[in-house]
């Protein structure tokens, strides 16, 4: 059984998608929230290096080397699959109840197909099983988004051509490594890679290049940065939270897998440096750096609730992507730290607005607000995540932002930390703007009988808060196997035990931060009982400049400040083209149509025909007498 | 265990910021009103404005206004933990990176507080408020950034002792253009004209404060002292290289304030966005400076 637990893992989840098609709706969602659950249990109880990697050959041999299926469970995949398959976990249990009669999206076969695949794209050893996983990944992704047809559907031809253009790069890349090792392992095609860098063969270059335009265009990184937009926002509701939390990290798998072992593996002086950095890491440090600023600009432009998580997904992208690019300790672990953080509030903040349009039908922030007092739970949810997102403590998601700053000051990159800093103010612009449209404010008088989300799917929530705390309390709990991951690529561990964390230029201990905040709102709670009593008043009894509202016909959806809510910033950046990128990629996309439909019409056209099938016939006896 | 002892010490410096806020409050209201030739109120009136406030009965619109009112002001309070007064804090550690986030809870808190009441007057002022921050916080950073390359850590308590041996060795001498930088940021930190546009009595109503009565609003007073504590207590510890002793400590916190009111007290509002455009275009370009050629080694 532990023997075939890998293939296990990846074939299962499809197989029973499969049964899965065949079941009433309810068993359909129970049966994929019991498959994630049961892919975390299995995956905390294994330890990496426990398992024997997983080999077997087909009997077709290409340049030399057998195609197979080749599956391991190194440390960084074991870190990627646990907490991915916790997210998700959490993310299926909360699809279990909002896929109710009214809101089911039939997706679910489809979803417990994407499971296995996805582990299949962590656990590939060679390159062509990570090849045909991460295009079934790919392939299942464009269907779920696109499932409702329309605006949905162009939204998933935008993820789907960006991954096509990814990955049939990253073919090429691996292919070119076979031509000169004769294998598509992994690890063998790396070790050759650091070789070509360390003795300054050029080729190595362009295969690198090769390699990581697949991760940068999934990690959704400038100037790819836009299909997140799209995709993440026109999903169904309650698969943007792993779309957003788990799906576009494959794209840092992927950088991490090559470019973490190639870099720290390369000799001192192989590379030309930029301030201590290999240059193309410094290049995507501020590639990285833009996506931040870039994400967070889009967020504060945007009303539409979804796409404002969207682009804060992008936004933390590229934290994640300068922090990897830094080239030290610090930052990698830093990556993989708020790599982790980000699956969990960004989880958080997709339900929570799931929850919010599950309840009230509405996406748009400003046709909300006033919900905290109908969905407590769900708002207290949103809130936590928010600070977390915006890197506040005493939540999780201000250790990995410290780390990360910690790693960008350790190498003296303060430009680039001046631009993090930059997005993240912006972060906290944002997601307060989110929390006040939705929550805060007046109620209008249609959301009057919205009510509380029912149990089950209140606990994924309480999970996450949970989480949120936890970490944020002890980063200890990410950072031990984050330690292993390093330990696996033969770097330092962070120092650091379970609340303490030392970095370049402070060591902070966590635990007192929450403590200290803890007795501060402790005093601050004692002032506010001491004082004078208060009485509740109901939201629309409220000052009016002495006019009476009913004489200005005021409703409460009237009276609340919701709607281009940043527009003295809108005005200062009306300067930046920022739906340049996108127009430039329609602008292609035209072109290619265009150029599509003239080969169409020369083929349908007699003469063009016979020319273009003589001339192939021509070339194919050209090749065959030269070789 | 640790902790435990810690708490004396919290306590007390929960009360000396507040203490020294509400005397500066006080110390500045009596400054503008002689500048304007007006008698003033005497320099103990903010206490007295706090002590009422908290007697008087008020009213709320909910749950989430009063949990916003504690997070705000604990938030504040949490960050006096970390700001050295005297060369000491009582965590042990002043980093900085941990003081700019912590206050941002404390803004969070208030936002959400005011939010919650349900005066489209309050999220006004709260979005202009955090517009704003945008165009102070980045010239702050770059400056700080500077000195923590300078001087290789981000615990303010290393940058004060980094500054020890007489006036010659103040940062307020290294980084000289920094420094005008970062005053001119302080005007926005604080919300002093010509950056008072998200309070403007007379065009949105006091803004965030629009709902708040009683205790709230006297919670708010605190807020605003914390604040100004621990705003002044950073250009004294960055720049003016903190104290011997607390006399002298808060002398100095005394006279950056006196200096931020006398601004105030002569000029008119901005409108936002041309708030936010001055202080990217002066602040913002003299902290790069800044930046720029401590990173050249100049």
């Amino acid at each position: 059984m532990m023997k075939y637990l890998l293939p296990i893992l990846v074939f299962a989840p499809p197989l029973l998608g499969l049964l899965a098609s065949a079941l009433p709706r309810v068993l359909r969602w129970l049966l994929l929230f019991l498959t994630a659950l049961a892919t975390a249990t299995v995956l905390v109880l294994v330890r990496p290096g426990e398992l024997a990697p997983f080999s077997a050959a087909l009997p077709v041999d290409v340049l030399g080397s057998s195609l197979g299926l080749h599956l391991a469970l190194t440390p960084t995949a074991w870190f990627f699959l646990v907490m991915s398959s916790l997210a998700t976990a959490s993310f299926t249990l909360f699809s279990l109840v909002f896929n109710d009669e009214r809101h089911d999206s039939g997706i679910a076969p489809l979803y417990l197909a994407l499971l296995g695949f996805g582990a299949g794209v962590f656990l590939a050893a060679d390159w062509i099983t990570f090849f045909v996983c991460w295009e079934l990944a790919s392939v299942l992704t464009l269907v779920i988004v696109g499932h409702r047809r329309g605006h949905a559907f162009t939204a998933g031809l935008w993820y789907f051509a960006l991954s096509a253009l990814g990955s049939l790069s990253l073919l090429a890349g691996a292919w070119w490594i076979a031509l000169h090792n004769g294998s598509f392992r992994i690890d063998d095609s790396l070790v050759t890679l650091t070789g070509w860098i360390a003795s300054g063969r050029a080729a190595a270059w362009p295969v690198l290049g090769l390699f990581s335009l697949a991760f940068l265009t999934k990690a959704a990184l400038f100037p790819f940065h836009m299909w997140p937009a799209f995709a993440h926002a026109e999903a169904p509701d309650d698969f943007s939270p792993f779309l957003s939390g788990v799906l576009i990290k494959y794209g840092v798998y992927g950088l991490f897998l090559v470019w973490v072992p190639v870099f720290f593996h390369t000799p001192e002086g192989a590379v030309r440096t930029i301030s201590g950095i290999p240059w193309p890491l410094y290049i995507l440090g501020w590639i990285s750096a833009l996506t931040a600023v870039v994400g967070t600009l889009m967020a504060i432009f945007t009303n539409d609730a979804k796409r404002l998580l969207a682009w804060s997904t992008v936004a933390n992208l590229g934290y994640i992507g300068t922090a990897l690019s830094a080239h030290s300790v610090l930052g990698t672990a830093a990556a993989l730290f708020h790599l982790a953080n980000h699956m969990v509030f960004k989880g958080a903040m997709f339900t929570t607005v799931a929850a919010v349009k599950w309840r009230t039908g509405e996406r748009e922030m400003h046709r909300m607000g006033g919900l905290a007092l109908r969905m407590p739970l769900t708002f207290l949810t949103f809130l936590l995540a928010i600070i977390a997102a915006a890197g506040i403590p005493p939540m999780s998601g201000f250790a990995s932002k410290w780390m990360i700053f910690q790693a960008l000051f350790e190498k003296q990159l303060v430009f680039q930390a001046t631009a993090l800093f930059f997005a993240s103010t912006g972060a906290f612009l944002y997601l307060y703007r989110a929390l006040h449209s939705i929550f805060l404010g007046q109620l209008s008088t249609r959301h009057e009988h919205v009510r509380e989300v029912p149990f089950l799917m209140a606990l994924p929530m309480v999970a996450f808060m949970l989480a949120l705390m936890a970490v944020g309390f002890a980063p200890g709990l990410i950072l031990k196997p984050v330690n292993w991951v390093l330990a696996s690529h033969g770097l330092d561990a962070v120092r650091s035990n379970w609340t303490i964390v030392v970095g370049a230029t402070a060591a902070i201990d966590f635990a007192t931060l929450f403590g200290v905040f803890a007795f501060a709102a402790a005093l601050v709670f004692v002032f506010f009982v001491l004082g004078g009593r208060r009485t509740k008043v109901p939201m629309m009894d409220n000052y009016t400049a002495g006019e009476n509202p009913a004489d200005w016909n005021l409703t409460p959806e009237r009276y609340q400040y919701a709607y281009a809510f940043y527009q003295p910033i809108r005005v200062l950046f009306s300067w930046i083209p920022l739906g340049a990128t996108e127009a430039l990629f329609s602008r292609i996309s035209r072109a290619l149509v265009r150029a599509g439909a003239l080969v169409a019409d020369g083929f349908s056209s007699a003469a063009f025909s016979t020319w273009s099938i003589l001339l192939g016939a021509a070339l194919l006896i050209l090749f065959g007498v030269l070789s | 265990m640790r902790f435990l002892n810690m708490l004396p010490q919290l306590l007390g410096v929960s009360f000396l910021a507040m203490g020294i806020g509400l005397l500066l409050m006080g110390l500045g209201r009596q400054f503008t009103a002689r500048i304007q030739r007006r008698v003033g109120p005497p320099f103990y009136q903010a206490y007295l404005d706090v002590l009422k406030c908290l007697s008087k009965t008020s009213i709320t619109h909910g749950f989430v206004m009063d949990l916003g009112t504690i997070m705000s002001l604990a938030g504040l309070i949490a960050t006096a933990y970390y700001v050295p007064f005297v060369q000491w804090t009582p965590t042990g550690s002043g980093s900085l990176v941990i003081i700019l986030y912590l206050m941002t809870i404390g803004y969070l808190g208030m936002a959400m507080g005011v939010s919650a009441s349900g005066n489209p007057q309050a999220p006004l002022g709260i979005a202009r408020a955090l517009a704003l921050m945008f165009g102070y916080k980045i010239p702050l950073v770059m400056v700080i950034l500077a000195m923590i390359l300078v001087t290789g850590s981000s615990d303010l308590l290393n940058i004060v002792n980094a500054q020890q041996g007489g006036p010659s060795n103040w940062f307020l001498l290294k980084f000289p253009i920094g420094f005008i930088a970062v005053e001119i940021a302080f005007q926005a930190m604080i919300g002093e004209r010509p950056y008072d546009m998200m309070i403007a009595p007379a065009e949105i109503a006091s803004g965030p404060m629009v709902e708040l009565s009683g205790k709230y609003l006297g919670l708010a007073f605190l807020l605003h002292s914390v604040q100004l504590y621990v705003e002044t207590a950073l250009i004294v510890n960055l720049f003016l290289g903190g104290a011997a002793n607390p006399a002298t400590f808060f002398g100095k916190q005394v006279l950056v304030y006196l200096t931020s009111m006398a601004v105030n007290a002569v000029m008119a509002r901005y409108r936002i966005e041309q708030g936010i455009a001055h202080l990217w275009k002066w602040a913002g370009s003299l902290a790069f400076i800044q930046l720029l050629t401590t990173k050249g080694g100049f």
